[in-house]
């Protein structure tokens, strides 16, 4: 693709700007949630298209559980190991480029801009002693594979990318502010434990700096704030939140150049999740026993919350360039803490067994309480995720050398 | 100019996906654009408040069996590639050596929820309100006409046919969806032409040709056999500068006759119906209440629909849409649009219900009273929302010889 506006040409293709495509083509590498830190997150690209690859697998078998002890199961409360295991394929495009250059627009003209669409394909299952429940119910789903949410972001490099039409555009720093909303497209049975979809909108906003503290590292760290609005339909019978608890997360990570083409990068995310609510739950996989044989016990209606989540995480990745516009990442996050989030789930026991509320003959006394754990964003887990993307840069694909010419 | 706005133009040719929320007019739709493929990115996004009635009336969402206040929510991604060319430019045929050919595939993600009573009044069906996934797909091929030439004005023409492939998730248990599960195709007519370079002016009429839908949902308030649509759509816009554009649009769609629904089975999961429940709490699902006189005699009822056939009046949708636009390069537009509807008229059908003291499949047993409820079509092809939405698109051209 070449440039043909004279103004808008790219950098020589010198050491300057073999380390600007470097740094240009690892910025925001696997981004499936926003507290994922990849290398070069808050640096400025060159103005072009650049498309992310990814897949990545979480065996979902051990959780932090609401006391922050690592369990050997998904479902601390449920006897029997269950796993929830989780594949992931995403593509991403991410636009940068300049705005209303022309307008002299005070902040925006002087800047340079990014826009990215993330779109997925996730793969979820149920296996092990939930799966096993799920079976024995006539209406219950394992899982609610397909298309995923739909990430969109919009943000400004806060400064760090004012000189980005010179020569040597690599800035020795640079902030990024991000403004983002989870479009929930994602396939979500509500009969199901675990889904594709989240089935409920959320922004976030997120902050961060990158620093060269020498020619051949970058040290980046950030934070951010996500909103959840309300999920109408929580999955499994309303197991999983009907509000779900803002999130703030920081990350820190430090990047360094092993050989030319070649970088490692270590980094640690910090999450944190306020209270989850839950509503209205229609049953429990750890239901108590009824009382005798002719009745049976549901869950009481009503307003239930968890106590939060939390994770704390590392990272280590490996990334190599194969050519110019191509780059091969794998990363492996390993959970260090936790919490997920349970509630307590008192019971009502019914006689006969499934008679009708208003009924003249049913009876309803209370029963027993038991903890139940919350299903969804509610999860918190502690098993190992790896990820392997490819990157590709399609440059600025301008057909045509000016605005206006004529044909 | 041309080449300037061959980016504009790229914006989408028949912008036809989810047909009773897309198709709608933008700039230079159907001028003459440079040969190259093209991406497009659309979120369209809207808060159902208001629905039309089979009168032409405004009314809140679900009315009148839940109150005032919620909404269905409505979110459709739409992803567009379109190459344009010319196959036949080095052959002999005449016809098509001098007329540009396009093709375009769309595929299309939705997210749909209703809130709060909507919830829970499907929930007294066993249904569900809320929908999420991969949608219809709309593929399309056509044919530029000739560009013509009369002083200041010029202006083309453009035939082209769309099929809406029903792949998209589907589930009959539930009042949404983001697939339809029947086929449409559609062929149109369209004219494009400006004036001094300033004023562009897009409009078209198509026909939309639907298939039968075997498994309706929501209880059989999608039509079994949705009734054809046809479609007649204007857009006038304005160039400020190379980077600014603004314009306003009308559309207009109206089956032709009524929908049909002969699998209606909309009914109240939890039966028989202790007489509390019949003679009070029918009324947020059906519309009636069984009559004091039967609750007081009997312990139990139950309900069982007759399936049909019934026939909605037709729908039908005006639009005004108002847009603005900014070209970065030649490579990229941004339009932000918000359209408004102006008038319309949704399905709705009178169902039958009979009253049973027995199961109605048991021996013997025969209603002792039959009731009427008016219930409200859901769905694309039954439901026209009086709510306005807000489109935000992303053009991006990735390559042109």
């Amino acid at each position: 693709m070449r440039p043909l506006n004279p103004s808008m040409r790219r950098p020589r293709k010198s050491s300057g700007y073999r380390q600007a495509l470097a740094l240009a083509c690892l910025l925001a590498l696997p981004a499936a949630h926003a507290e994922d830190v990849t290398l070069g997150r808050y640096l400025p690209l060159y103005p072009g298209l650049y498309l992310d690859l990814g897949h990545l697998r979480d065996a979902r078998d051990r959780v932090f559980d609401q006391n922050g002890d690592e369990r050997d199961t998904a479902l601390p409360t449920l006897a029997g190991k269950t796993e929830l295991p989780l594949r992931e394929t995403y593509a991403r495009f991410a636009w940068t480029f300049p705005l209303f250059e022309s307008q002299g627009l005070p902040f925006f003209s002087s800047r340079l801009h990014t826009a990215r669409v993330t779109l997925r394909h996730v793969q979820t299952q149920t296996d092990g002693a939930l799966a096993g429940y799920v079976d024995a119910q006539a209406d219950l789903k394992r899982e609610g594979s397909g298309v995923g949410d739909t990430t969109l972001e919009f943000g400004s490099f806060l400064w760090g990318s004012s000189n980005w039409r010179s020569e040597d555009s690599v800035p020795g720093n640079a902030g990024l502010l991000l403004l983002g909303i989870n479009v929930p497209t994602g396939v979500y049975e509500h009969e199901a434990p675990t889904n594709a979809g989240s089935n409920h909108w959320a922004f976030h906003a997120r902050l961060g700096t990158a620093w060269r503290p020498w020619q051949s590292a970058i040290l980046e760290a950030g934070g951010g704030y996500r909103i959840h609005l309300r999920n109408y339909e929580p999955q499994f019978g309303g197991l999983a939140p009907a509000e779900q608890g803002d999130e703030v997360w920081v990350d820190l990570s430090l990047d360094q150049r092993l050989r030319p083409g070649l970088h490692l990068t270590l980094s640690l995310t910090e999450r944190r999740g306020a209270n989850n609510r839950y509503e209205d739950p229609q049953f429990a996989p750890n239901a108590p026993e009824p009382p005798n044989a002719s009745s049976d016990t549901v869950p009481t209606p009503g307003t239930y919350t968890d106590k939060g989540t939390s994770l704390r995480t590392a990272t280590i990745a490996l990334s190599g360039f194969i050519g110019q516009r191509w780059l091969l990442s794998l990363s492996w996050t390993h959970p260090l803490a936790g919490k997920s989030g349970a509630f307590d789930l008192p019971f009502t026991n019914r006689q006969p067994a499934g008679c009708i509320e208003g009924a003249a003959t049913c009876s309803q006394t209370p029963g027993e309480t038991v903890t139940v754990d919350g299903l969804g964003p509610a999860r918190s887990y502690a098993s190992d995720r790896f990820v392997l993307s490819l990157r590709h840069n399609f440059g600025q694909g301008d057909a045509f050398p000016c605005t206006g010419c004529s044909r | 100019m041309h080449r300037l706005l061959a980016l504009i133009l790229a914006l989408s040719v028949p912008g036809l996906a989810q047909a009773g929320i897309v198709f709608t007019p933008h700039l230079s739709e159907y001028a003459r654009l440079a040969p190259g493929q093209y991406t497009e990115f659309t979120l369209i996004t809207t808060e159902i408040e208001e629905i039309y009635d089979r009168n032409g009336r405004k009314v809140h969402t679900g009315a009148p069996f839940i109150p005032p206040g919620d909404s269905v929510d409505a979110t459709l991604l739409l992803l567009k590639y379109l190459w344009i060319g010319n196959l036949f430019r080095d052959s002999e045929i005449g016809f098509l050596r001098d007329r540009p050919q396009f093709c375009r595939i769309i595929g299309t993600l939705g997210h749909q929820q209703a809130t709060g009573n909507a919830v829970r009044r499907g929930l007294t069906a066993g249904q569900h309100s809320g929908a999420s996934g991969l949608g219809d797909l709309f593929g399309l091929c056509g044919i530029y006409g000739l560009e013509h030439r009369y002083g200041p004005l010029k202006f083309n023409g453009l035939f082209g046919t769309t099929v809406k492939f029903p792949i998209g998730r589907y589930d009959t248990d539930s009042l949404l969806n983001t697939g339809t599960n029947y086929w449409s195709v559609i062929p149109q007519l369209a004219v494009h032409a400006e004036l001094f370079g300033r004023i562009y002016l897009d409009g078209t009429v198509a026909w939309q040709f639907n298939g039968d839908n075997d498994e309706p949902a929501f209880g059989g308030l999608t039509p079994t056999d949705p009734a054809d649509v046809r479609n007649l759509e204007v857009n006038l816009a304005w160039k400020f500068s190379e980077h600014w554009f603004a314009d306003i649009g009308w559309s207009y769609r109206e089956t032709i006759g009524p929908n049909r629904y002969d699998k209606f089975t909309l009914n109240l999961r939890d039966q028989p119906l202790p007489p509390t429940t019949a003679c009070n709490s029918t009324q947020a699902l059906l519309g009636f209440s069984i009559p004091d006189a039967l609750c007081n005699s009997l312990e139990f009822f139950y309900l069982e629909p007759r399936p049909g056939p019934y026939r909605d009046r037709g729908i039908k949708g005006t639009l005004l849409t108002a847009g603005l636009y900014y070209i970065y390069r030649t490579s990229t537009v941004l339009n932000l649009r918000v359209a408004q509807p102006i008038s319309g008229r949704g399905g709705q059908i009178d169902a039958v219900y009979d009253v049973y003291a027995m199961p109605p499949d048991s021996p013997g047993a025969a209603p002792i009273s039959q009731l009427v409820s008016t219930q409200n079509a859901v769905q694309e092809a039954a439901s026209v929302s009086a709510s306005p939405y807000l489109e935000l698109r992303l053009v991006y051209l990735f390559w042109a010889p």
